[in-house]
């Protein structure tokens, strides 16, 4: 049997639960980059992302092989429900919320600072949206997470309310008020300086 | 000196405050710049190092 022919999760699951290595492997490997970009774009650190990527696949096998999995035909909105649940627990642990410079260094005035108007257009184009993650990381947290599981997670907003213990109107409100604060500070750039 | 605005950020604060305002759907204009960001937001995806996947699949086998 091909296990990447099976379509659905429930299927790899079941095949797992039978002994079938292989299907977790696929499970991984189907959910891998939109799990571990979540975490990322969270943590900002890619090593840290890691550690809760694993411990995030730690916990999901576990449950599974306790029994406990009861989430049939949404194993994504599960998974990403335990592993943002273990960001929260991190930054509860480090009692400090997300930083605005990311783990690259990179602060996010070197990407605002625009200076020549006449370039701007093309700046906001190929510069300002290349760094769109320094951006992301300036929103509140709660619309962030939003921006997050619906982009990159592909979570409806009543998956992403029910992950958030908000109601799905609240969860619509943060991804447009996510938008709206992005799009503010790509054009009001001009507004903030550098000064060296 | 490194001399900077507070104004994107402390409106940023401002509307964190008011994120629980019941809204429908998004508007025309932001599912427009939504479309408009998306390419780049693709382009912000990342993966975990094999290794990492490595060691999780060697810790279910390990259960078995």
């Amino acid at each position: 049997m091909n296990i990447q022919s099976i379509s659905t999760d429930q299927d790899l699951i079941n095949l797992y639960l039978k002994g079938k290595e292989e299907a977790l492997s696929e499970l991984v490997t189907r959910h891998k980059s939109k799990i571990y970009t979540s975490i990322y774009l969270l943590v900002k650190d890619e090593y840290l992302a890691e550690d809760i990527f694993q411990d995030t696949f730690i916990k999901v096998i576990k449950t599974l092989r306790a029994g406990r999995y009861n989430e049939e035909g949404k194993f994504l909105p599960w998974v990403l429900r335990i592993a943002h649940n273990l960001v929260i627990d991190y930054f509860r642990k480090e009692k400090r919320s997300p930083t605005i410079v990311n783990s690259d260094g990179f602060d996010i005035f070197d990407v605002l600072g625009i200076h020549d108007e006449s370039m701007e257009e093309k700046m906001i184009k190929e510069q300002t949206y290349a760094d769109l993650k320094s951006l992301i990381h300036l929103l509140p947290d709660e619309q962030k997470e939003v921006l997050i599981m619906r982009h990159y997670g592909e979570l409806s907003f009543k998956e992403i309310a029910d992950l958030t213990n908000v109601s799905i109107n609240t969860a619509l409100g943060r991804m447009r008020y996510a938008l709206n604060n992005l799009r503010k500070m790509l054009v009001g750039n001009k507004e903030v300086t550098l000064k060296m | 000196m490194i001399a900077t605005s507070t104004k994107i950020l402390n409106t940023l604060l401002q509307d964190k405050a008011d994120g629980n305002l019941a809204l429908d759907t998004l508007n025309k204009n932001e599912a427009l710049f939504y479309d408009l960001i998306k390419p780049s937001l693709n382009n912000l995806v990342k993966q975990p190092k094999q290794e990492t996947i490595n060691q999780i699949l060697a810790y279910s086998k390990s259960l078995q």
